[in-house]
C-alpha cells in the first residue's frame, strides 16, 4: 500500500493519542495478535513477537526478530527497523528513552499490554518505568482500526471473493464417507491456491445433537447430516468470514424451519445496520426474532457467544452483543451472524460480512443465503 | 491457526498420567501446592503434552496440583467444555471472565502453599500479576521450563507421533514439488495443505518465497503439527543444490554429546520449540550438547538464498532423518 495510506492511518492513531494525552504508542504483536503492528507497518510477520513504536511526532521504529526484518523493511512504511533478542528489549528501551528530543516521553500507551510477557514487561519497567508512565492502548487501537480506508476495503473485497471460493470448495467436497478433517484439507487447499495467508475455521457435522463448532474430528459424514462451518481466510493481512450450513440430502422439516429462523434473524440485523447504530442495536434486532418465536433463551451465553463481530486486520473485532454500545461508523466491516443452538435442528450458522454505509451496508460475499441441500 | 484434526486422547490416558506425575514430583519437591502452565492459541504445546487438550482459540491455564487431577481454567465459555472432555484427559474444567480470581479460588481449594509457575517469563504479565495479587498470601516459585525439558528427548508416544509427523512433512513436500513449475508459490502451498491436512495434520505452517538471485528457484519451509508434536523440513525447488550439500555436511557431523551446530546460515531447533521456530527457547540452550534421543530440526540457508532442512533424531552414532521418505525397493 502507498505512503499516503500509511499517513492516513498514522494520522488517525496520532489523533487518538492526542485525545488520550499520550506521547507515543508501543504496539506489541505476539504471534496470535499481530493486527496492530500490521496496521502500522503493513507487514506480514512470521516471528513469535515484534514491536513498533510510533511517537506523537517523528518517525516510527519497528523491532523484529531476524526472520521478520526484511518483511518490515520491504513493506516500506518504516525505515528504522531494528533486531531484538527475546529478553533484552535493549533496542526498544534505547529508542523510547530518547524519543522526545533525547528525553523519555512522559506517557505512552501499549497496545496488547495485557499480553506483554513477564520478561518483556520487566525489561520495559526497568528500562523506562522511572520516567515514563505506561498504560494500555489496546482499546485505542481497536477503535482506530474499526473504520477502514478505501485501500483496506479493497483488500477485504478480494478476501470476500476468496471466502466465497472456500465455501464452494467445501460444498464440492461434501459427500457421505468423507471425514471432517478431509473437508478442511480440501477447503484449505482452495484458499491457499488463491493466495490466502491464513484461515480460521470451525466445523461440525451431524444432527440436532450438535451444540457448537470445533476443530474437525475423524467423524465421517452421513446422509442427512447438516454440516455447519465458519471459515475465515486472511488475504494480504485482512480477514472475512462466511457462516453457512449444508445438508447431505434433502433437509428435514426441522432443518428448514431452523434455517428460516436464522435467515429472518440475520436479515433483521442487516435491516437496522447503518452508520451510527450501535452493536447493541444490531444484536437486539437479531435476538428479537428469536424471542418472538419463543427461542429467546438460545440467544444467551449458555448457548452462544456473539451475534456477529467486526472484521479487519483481526478476525474478531468489536463484538455484536446486546449491551455493547459501540457505535458502528461508516466503513466499519462487521459480520452479522445469529449463530446458536436451538432444538429445531441443533447448532445452526448463517452469516455474511458487510461494509457499513451511511444508509445501510455493502455485501462482501456473493454466496446465496440459502440452506444448501446436496445430492447424497 | 489450528484447524486440522483433533483426535481424542483415547487409550493414551496412562501416557498422559505418567507425564503429569513427573511434573507433580517436581511440584512436591519445591513444596508447592500446584504448577500453573499458561497456553494460548499460538503456543500451548506443554498443555497439549500433559493433557491432549488443543487450545484452538484464546488462552487458558492448566493447573497441576501436587496430588490430584489437573484442571483447565480459562475465559473460554463453558459451552466448549464437552468437546474438551471428549478430546482430552481433563475432567475438571472451569470458566470465568475474571481469570486471576478463578485461579486464586481454585488454589484455595488445594490448601496453603506457594504456587509454581512454568515458564513464568513468557506468561502475560498482567495475568501473572493478577494471580499473585489475588493469591498474595501464598507466594510463588518458578519451575522454569520444567515441562519442555521432559519433552526434549521424546517418550515412546511422542516418538511415534514424530515419525508420523515426519512422514506427513515428507509427503506434503513431495506433493509441493510435483504441484507446479517455477515460482508458483500458491499452487505449492495449496498442495502442501491438501496433503498434510488430508493425512491428519493438526496445524500447518508453510512459507514459500523466491530464493535470492535470478535463478528462478523457490524455497519452501514447512512445519507440521501432528497430534501434539511438530516436525519441520525445507526444500528449494529449481535450485543448484548448494543448500542440500551444506545440510548433508551438517547432518553427517551430528552426534549426541556434541554442541549444537551454530555455523553461519545453520539453525537448529528442538522439536519441542518448533511451534515458535525456536524464538522463545532459553538462551542457555545454545550451550547445551545434543542429548541422546533428542529430535531436532536443522535448517541450512546457503549464501545464494537456497534453503534445505530436515528433522532428525540424534544418537551416539549419528542422526537419522524423520522427514525423508523411505525408499521402497522393487
Amino acid at each position: 500500500m502507498t505512503l499516503a495510506e500509511r499517513d492516513w492511518r498514522w494520522t488517525r492513531v496520532r489523533a487518538a493519542m492526542d485525545a488520550e494525552g499520550l506521547d507515543g504508542i508501543l504496539a506489541y504483536a505476539p504471534g496470535w495478535r499481530r493486527e496492530d503492528l500490521r496496521y502500522l507497518a503493513d507487514a506480514q510477520l512470521r516471528g513469535s513477537f515484534a514491536l513498533l513504536y510510533l511517537p506523537r511526532d517523528g518517525e516510527a521504529t519497528a523491532f523484529t526478530l531476524p526472520v521478520d526484518k526484511n518483511a518490515v523493511t520491504q513493506a516500506g512504511w518504516v525505515e528504522d527497523v531494528r533486531e531484538l533478542d527475546p529478553f533484552g528489549l535493549r533496542a526498544v528501551v534505547d529508542r523510547i528513552s530518547t524519543a522526545d528530543n533525547n528525553r523519555p516521553p512522559a506517557r505512552i500507551g501499549i497496545s496488547h499490554a495485557e499480553l506483554l510477557p513477564v520478561g518483556l514487561r520487566k525489561a520495559l519497567e526497568e528500562g523506562i518505568g522511572a520516567n515514563t508512565a505506561m498504560r494500555s492502548a489496546t482499546r485505542l487501537m481497536s477503535g482506530v482500526r474499526m473504520v477502514k480506508s478505501d485501500d483496506e476495503l479493497e483488500r477485504m473485497r478480494r478476501c470476500g471473493e476468496i471466502t466465497d471460493a472456500g465455501w464452494d470448495a467445501l460444498v464440492q467436497a461434501l459427500k457421505p464417507g468423507v471425514t471432517e478433517y478431509e473437508l478442511v484439507a480440501h477447503t484449505e487447499a482452495r484458499l491457499k491456491a488463491m493466495g490466502a495467508t491464513d484461515n480460521f475455521m470451525l466445523i461440525a457435522s451431524g444432527g440436532e445433537e450438535v451444540r457448537g463448532m470445533t476443530p474437525p474430528s475423524e467423524r465421517r459424514l452421513q446422509k442427512g447430516d447438516m454440516v455447519r462451518t465458519e471459515l475465515t481466510p486472511q488475504w494480504d493481512g485482512y480477514w472475512t468470514q462466511i457462516c453457512r450450513s449444508a445438508v447431505l440430502g434433502q433437509a428435514s422439516d426441522g432443518q428448514r424451519e431452523s434455517f428460516e429462523l436464522f435467515r429472518e434473524a440475520m436479515e433483521a440485523g442487516l435491516n437496522v445496520l447503518r452508520a451510527g447504530v450501535t452493536a447493541h442495536d444490531v444484536a437486539m434486532a437479531e435476538n428479537d426474532v428469536f424471542r418472538a418465536r419463543g427461542f429467546g433463551d438460545y440467544c444467551t451465553a449458555r448457548f452462544t457467544r456473539v451475534r456477529g463481530h467486526g472484521h479487519g486486520a483481526h478476525l474478531d473485532e468489536v463484538p455484536i452483543v446486546e449491551g455493547v454500545e459501540t457505535v458502528l461508523e461508516r466503513n466499519a466491516v462487521v459480520i452479522v451472524h445469529p449463530n446458536t443452538f436451538t432444538p429445531l435442528a441443533g447448532y445452526h450458522v448463517l452469516g455474511d460480512p458487510v461494509v457499513v454505509t451511511d444508509d445501510g451496508w455493502e455485501p462482501l460475499l456473493r454466496t446465496p443465503r440459502v440452506l444448501f441441500e446436496l445430492d447424497a | 491457526m489450528k484447524r486440522g484434526l483433533v483426535a481424542a486422547a483415547g487409550a493414551d490416558t496412562p501416557v498422559y498420567e505418567a507425564r503429569l506425575e513427573r511434573l507433580r514430583e517436581q511440584v512436591r519437591d519445591m513444596g508447592a501446592v500446584a504448577a500453573l502452565v499458561y497456553g494460548d492459541v499460538y503456543r500451548s504445546d506443554d498443555i497439549a503434552h500433559l493433557t491432549n487438550l488443543c487450545i484452538y482459540w484464546n488462552e487458558g491455564v492448566l493447573a497441576v496440583p501436587a496430588d490430584g487431577p489437573p484442571a483447565f481454567l480459562a475465559k473460554l465459555s463453558a459451552r466448549v467444555h464437552p468437546w474438551m472432555r471428549r478430546t482430552s484427559i481433563l475432567e475438571d474444567l472451569r470458566a470465568s471472565q475474571r481469570l486471576p480470581e478463578l485461579i486464586a479460588s481454585y488454589l484455595d481449594e488445594l490448601g496453603p502453599g506457594p504456587v509454581a509457575f512454568v515458564e513464568e517469563d513468557w506468561w502475560p504479565g498482567e495475568l501473572a500479576a493478577g494471580i499473585e495479587a489475588a493469591a498474595s498470601e501464598r507466594g510463588s516459585v518458578t519451575l522454569g521450563d520444567a515441562v519442555r525439558r521432559t519433552r526434549l528427548a521424546p517418550d515412546t508416544r511422542d516418538l511415534d507421533d514424530l515419525r508420523r509427523a515426519g512422514e506427513i512433512v515428507a509427503g506434503a513436500l513431495a506433493a509441493a514439488e510435483s504441484a507446479a513449475d517455477g515460482e508458483d508459490a500458491n499452487a505449492r502451498i495449496a498442495a502442501i495443505e491438501r496433503a498434510a491436512r488430508g493425512e491428519g495434520a493438526r496445524d500447518v505452517l508453510a512459507f514459500a518465497a523466491p530464493a535470492a538471485g535470478d535463478g528462478g528457484a523457490l524455497t519452501v519451509e514447512l512445519t507440521v503439527q501432528f497430534a501434539n508434536v511438530w516436525a519441520s523440513a525445507a526444500r528449494t525447488f529449481g535450485g543448484d543444490g548448494s543448500a542440500d550439500s551444506a545440510l548433508t555436511s551438517v547432518i553427517e557431523s551430528l552426534r549426541s554429546g556434541m554442541p549444537v551446530p551454530d555455523g553461519v546460515g545453520v539453525k537448529v531447533v528442538h522439536h519441542c520449540d518448533l511451534a515458535t521456530a525456536g524464538d522463545l527457547r532459553p538462551a542457555a540452550d545454545a550451550a547445551q550438547p545434543l542429548s541422546d534421543g533428542a529430535v531436532v530440526a536443522v535448517t541450512v540457508r546457503a549464501e545464494n538464498g537456497e534453503v534445505a532442512g530436515d528433522t532428525l533424531r540424534i544418537a551416539a552414532d549419528g542422526a537419522s532423518a524423520l522427514t525423508i521418505p523411505t525408499l521402497e525397493t522393487a
